[in-house]
C-alpha cells in the first residue's frame, strides 16, 4: 500500500523508514496513505497521537493495537 | 565578510526571507543566502565559509524533507540563532490529489510535465478500470465521492497534521487557516498559500526577537511595506491555482467558490470539467507541458 500511494520500489519501505527518506511522501500522500490504512483495517487512528508516531514501523504498531 | 542569515526552506520560505530582508533588515549589515531545492533534490550544498558566518537560520520545519544535511548543520556556530517556520500545506481543498506515476521529473521539468504537478486519484483508476475513453469523463462525474474519500475525516486528519507540524515553531498559522478558509480564498494550491496567510507568517517573523536583533528598523515602519510585498507573493504563487471538486467546495460550504470558476496552469485556464477532461486526455510523453 506504501508503495503504490508514493510511488517507490516496495523495497523502499521498511519499519525504519521516515517520511523524508522516500521521495514521494509528502503531506498529500501521507494523508491519503493514512486513510487508506484505515479503509483497508476497518480502524480510525487516534488525531493526537496518529501524527507523533516517528516511522513506519511505529504505524504498524499503532494499526495492530487498532485493529486488535 | 557580513554575516549570514541564511534560509533553507521551499518557495514560501525564500518568499518570507525576501519579506524580511527588504522590508526590516536590508542588505548592508547581512548577507542574504537561500537553501532551496531541497524537496526535488535540486539544493546546492552550503559553503563552509556561509556556515561559519551564519548568525541566524530561518528554517522550514518539514517532516517529509531534510533542508540541511547533518555535516551542514554540525558547522553551524554554537551561538547561530534558529526560526523555525513549519511547513505550510493545506491539503483539504484537494482530497483527490495525488502522484501521477506518468508525471516522472526531469531535468528542465522537476515536478514533472503536468499541469499542477498532480494527478487525480479517482482519474487514475477510472483510466484503469475503464477501456473506453468515451465513457471517462461520464464516469468520473457519476461517481458518488463519498465513496472514494471521506471529505471529513481527510479534513480532520490534515488540521491536526497543521496543528502537529507547528507545535515547535516559531510561526504559527493553523488556527487562522482553519478558522478563516472558508470565508477566504487562502491557498492557490495546497502548497502555494496566498497572500493572507503569507502576510500572517511575515508579521510573526518580523515581530521575532531574533529579527528584531537584526534591525533597527521600527516594527511599524517594516508591517507598512506589507501589502505591497503581499501583491509580488501574490503574483509569484498566482500562476497555479489548483482545481477544487465542486463536491468538496460544497461540503465545506466555501464563500468565494463559484460553480463556474476558473483555475490556472500558467497560461491556460481550466473549469473543473474541463480540467478532467483534459486530464483524461492527457499524454505526459507527448511533449513539454504548454506553459
Amino acid at each position: 500500500m506504501a508503495h503504490r500511494t508514493f510511488n517507490c520500489p516496495v523495497d523502499a519501505i521498511g519499519e525504519s523508514t521516515v517520511a523524508s527518506d522516500v521521495a514521494g511522501w509528502d503531506s498529500l500522500s501521507q494523508t491519503i496513505f493514512i486513510l487508506n490504512l484505515e479503509a483497508a483495517f476497518g480502524v480510525e487512528f487516534e488525531l493526537d497521537r496518529i501524527y507523533a508516531l516517528n516511522n513506519v514501523g511505529d504505524l504498524v504498531t499503532a494499526l495492530q493495537a487498532r485493529a486488535a | 565578510m557580513k554575516p549570514v542569515i541564511l534560509a533553507a526552506g521551499s518557495c514560501i520560505v525564500e518568499n518570507l526571507m525576501i519579506g524580511v530582508r527588504d522590508l526590516s533588515v536590508g542588505s548592508e549589515y547581512f548577507e542574504f543566502v537561500m537553501s532551496l531545492g531541497a524537496a526535488t533534490g535540486g539544493r546546492l550544498p552550503l559553503s563552509a565559509s556561509v556556515l561559519s558566518r551564519c548568525r541566524l537560520l530561518i528554517e522550514e520545519a518539514s517532516p517529509w524533507v531534510r533542508m540541511l544535511s547533518e555535516d551542514e548543520r554540525s558547522q553551524l556556530p554554537g551561538d547561530c540563532k534558529q526560526i523555525l517556520v513549519p511547513t505550510i500545506h493545506f491539503n483539504s481543498l484537494w482530497p483527490l490529489m495525488a502522484i501521477d506515476p506518468r508525471n516522472a521529473a526531469e531535468p528542465n521539468f522537476p515536478f514533472g510535465r503536468i499541469p499542477f504537478d498532480r494527478g487525480d486519484r479517482l482519474a487514475l483508476d477510472i483510466m484503469r478500470r475503464e477501456t473506453d475513453p468515451a465513457k471517462r469523463v461520464a464516469t468520473y462525474f457519476g461517481t458518488d465521492l463519498s465513496s472514494v474519500v471521506d471529505i471529513g475525516r481527510h479534513h480532520a486528519l490534515e488540521l491536526e497534521n497543521m496543528f502537529a507540524l507547528e507545535r515547535n515553531c516559531d510561526v504559527r498559522m493553523a488556527a487562522y487557516i482553519a478558522t478563516n478558509f472558508r470565508e477566504t480564498r487562502l491557498f492557490h494550491t495546497h502548497h502555494h498559500p496566498g497572500p493572507e496567510v503569507m502576510t500572517f507568517a511575515l508579521m510573526q517573523l518580523l515581530a521575532h526577537p531574533a529579527i528584531l536583533e537584526c534591525t533597527s528598523k521600527p516594527l511599524a515602519t517594516a508591517l507598512a511595506g506589507l501589502p505591497a510585498w503581499a501583491e509580488v507573493v501574490r503574483a509569484n504563487f498566482e500562476i497555479e491555482t489548483a482545481p477544487i471538486h465542486p463536491t468538496v467546495a460544497e461540503f465545506f460550504d466555501l464563500a468565494w467558490y463559484r460553480d463556474d470558476m476558473t483555475f490556472r496552469s500558467r497560461d491556460r485556464e481550466f473549469t473543473f470539467k474541463e480540467w478532467i477532461e483534459f486530464y483524461f486526455a492527457y499524454e505526459p510523453a507527448a511533449g513539454p507541458r504548454k506553459t
